[in-house]
């Protein structure tokens, strides 16, 4: 069942990911903000974005959503391929491994503000 | 008469590797391509090894890969495929054995696997079958869709994950799996939502419908996958409560205790007491007979 | 895998095509594969803020550039059409809303061309495509054409 709830997370976080996505990039659109991208690129305004805990929690909630959800479709590409278990065992761990670095390579930029 | 160039991508086992023929065949309407092939077989080139049987889309045996798609030869007409050039191949996801012939031994192997046959606890009546078990339509309509399988193999050549993955169980012994887990005569749906339970079972469907698509018979393997997702879902759940079992059906009446006879005894009358029966409807006695 | 035991291998992600579901699970599958390299990319970019403001604004500089404009665009419609095949997808893998089975009657009922569902993606497909065009306007400004 351990593949059936991956693929739930799949679902869930799927669906959660369409709709901050949509927030997180109409931040960049000329759009929704005066001089769209170049404004929310600036130094001053990322860090206005990063030292509020609400931003905070939502890009802490994005992130996470877009990384479990390209972990489990990562690893069901991955379970095609290597099949002896393992190798299945070895992938998760490898998997597991590069994922958490990435989150922490991209929480540290949130919470440091 | 038309002619149109049949391409056989031909298995060749000794050099282990593929050797296009192109042949010309005539062709008139209502010419399938597995008339084709026997054509070419019996004027042309008597080496040209394919699998056919019925030649009428009950047995499965003549899939193939036509122009791109795995199609029954014996279902596909020449003409409809609107095609100077008909490419055959044998069947993609097999190991060919030669020519167009395709080796299902793991397709069969896969189906061993999800136990396609009756789990029951009754085990004497199993094996010394006594009487049937009782069935509603409503209870047959939820399988039988699935049961109408004629294990062609057509899905496994359309399905991208068993062209990755030898450990796939495929959509046809899923499917399998539903319909006996469907079926209200069979008690294992525990043991058979478990096997469906692997990253090898049902999450390794990924919805690309490739098997329905092809499938001859409509009998939609994607559904019957999708369907066993929910089952599994509500067992993850506790939600799942169990099926109605289908009982067995009562003994029949004993003889000479019902005022109706009981099936396929003759009545036992004689002449005269069936005459005196029927009555005014008496035959022997109606004149505009005689 | 190989030739030799008949498995498409990696081609079987797109051959063969036999329908429209099959195509764009093919794409659903490649746009995935391209959005999780982006994802490291942009984590490795948004980092680094960690080195400061020079860092920062040195790296803003770098990505000042229409291929990367168009690189970016490309993933926001890889991303669209991702996310809105992903929610077909949602509805009708777990068979929630699948019909009951019936006897087959040619032609065939196929559950992946069920009309509820598919009533659910176009709408949602004119969505995506509302925030496509989005998208390439705001590609067009930052190209400097509009």
């Amino acid at each position: 069942m351990a593949d059936g709830r991956l693929r739930l997370t799949i679902y869930f976080t799927g669906g959660l990911i369409a709709i901050l996505l949509l927030i997180h990039l109409s931040l960049f659109s000329f759009w929704f903000v005066e001089g769209g991208y170049y404004t929310n690129m600036e130094w001053e305004n990322v860090s206005t974005r990063m030292g509020s805990i609400l931003w905070d929690a939502f890009y802490i909630i994005l992130l996470s959503a877009i990384l479990i959800h390209s972990y489990s479709g990562i690893k069901g590409i991955a379970y095609e391929y290597i099949t002896s278990d393992g190798g299945r065992k070895a992938i998760d761990l490898l998997l597991t491994a590069i994922w958490i670095i990435a989150f922490i390579y991209g929480v540290i930029p949130i919470v440091s503000g | 008469m038309n002619k149109v160039i049949f391409k056989l991508r031909r298995w060749d086992p000794d050099n282990k590797t593929y050797k296009t023929a192109e042949y010309e065949v005539p062709v008139r309407k209502g010419m399938t391509v597995l008339d084709g092939l026997i054509w070419i077989k019996e004027n042309v080139d008597r080496t040209v090894s394919y699998r056919a049987s019925c030649r009428m889309g009950l047995c499965g045996s003549c899939g193939m890969v036509i122009n791109g798609k795995p199609m029954l030869a014996c279902e596909t007409q020449i003409l409809h495929l609107e095609s100077q050039t008909i490419t055959v191949e044998p069947l993609y996801n097999y190991e060919p054995v030669r020519d167009l012939v395709a080796d299902f031994h793991q397709f069969f192997e896969k189906q061993r696997t999800v136990k396609p046959y009756l789990i029951r606890d009754d085990l004497e009546e199993q094996i010394n079958p006594t009487r049937e078990y009782i069935q509603s339509p409503e209870e047959w309509n939820l399988y039988i869709q699935f049961a109408m399988c004629i294990t062609c193999g057509l899905c496994y050549a359309a399905c991208p994950t068993t062209s990755t993955d030898p450990r796939y169980l495929g959509p046809q012994a899923l499917m399998n799996l539903y319909r006996f887990f469907a079926d209200s005569r069979d008690q294992a749906d525990h043991l058979r939502l478990e096997i469906a339970d692997q990253a090898d079972g049902v999450w390794g469907c990924h919805l690309a419908t490739g098997c329905s698509e092809v499938c001859p018979k409509g009998v939609d393997p994607a559904l019957a996958i999708q369907l066993l997702r929910k089952e599994i879902l509500k067992r993850s759940l506790k939600l799942y409560r169990g099926k109605k079992i289908s009982e067995l059906a009562p003994p029949l009446p004993p003889k000479n205790k019902s005022p109706y006879r009981a099936f396929g005894e003759a009545p036992e009358f004689t002449v005269e007491e069936a005459q005196e029966k029927a009555g005014e409807f008496n035959i022997l006695k109606d004149d505009r007979v005689r | 895998m190989g030739e030799k035991e008949g498995r498409k291998g990696i081609l079987g992600w797109i051959f063969p095509i036999t329908n429209l579901e099959r195509l764009l699970y093919s794409l659903h599958r490649i746009t995935g594969i391209g959005l999780t390299l982006y994802l490291f990319i942009h984590i490795y970019e948004t980092s680094m803020r960690m080195y400061g403001y020079e860092t920062w604004t040195a790296t803003a500089e770098f990505l000042e550039n229409p291929l990367f404009h168009f690189g970016l665009l490309l993933v926001v419609l890889a991303a669209i059409f991702h996310g809105v095949n992903g929610i077909r997808l949602i509805l009708q893998e777990l068979g929630l809303i699948a019909p009951r089975p019936t006897q087959p009657v040619y032609p065939y009922r196929k559950y992946h061309r069920d009309r509820k569902i598919w009533r659910t993606t176009i709408i949602m497909l004119i969505l995506g495509v509302g925030v496509a065009v989005f998208a390439l306007r705001d590609f067009l400004i930052l190209l400097g054409v509009l």
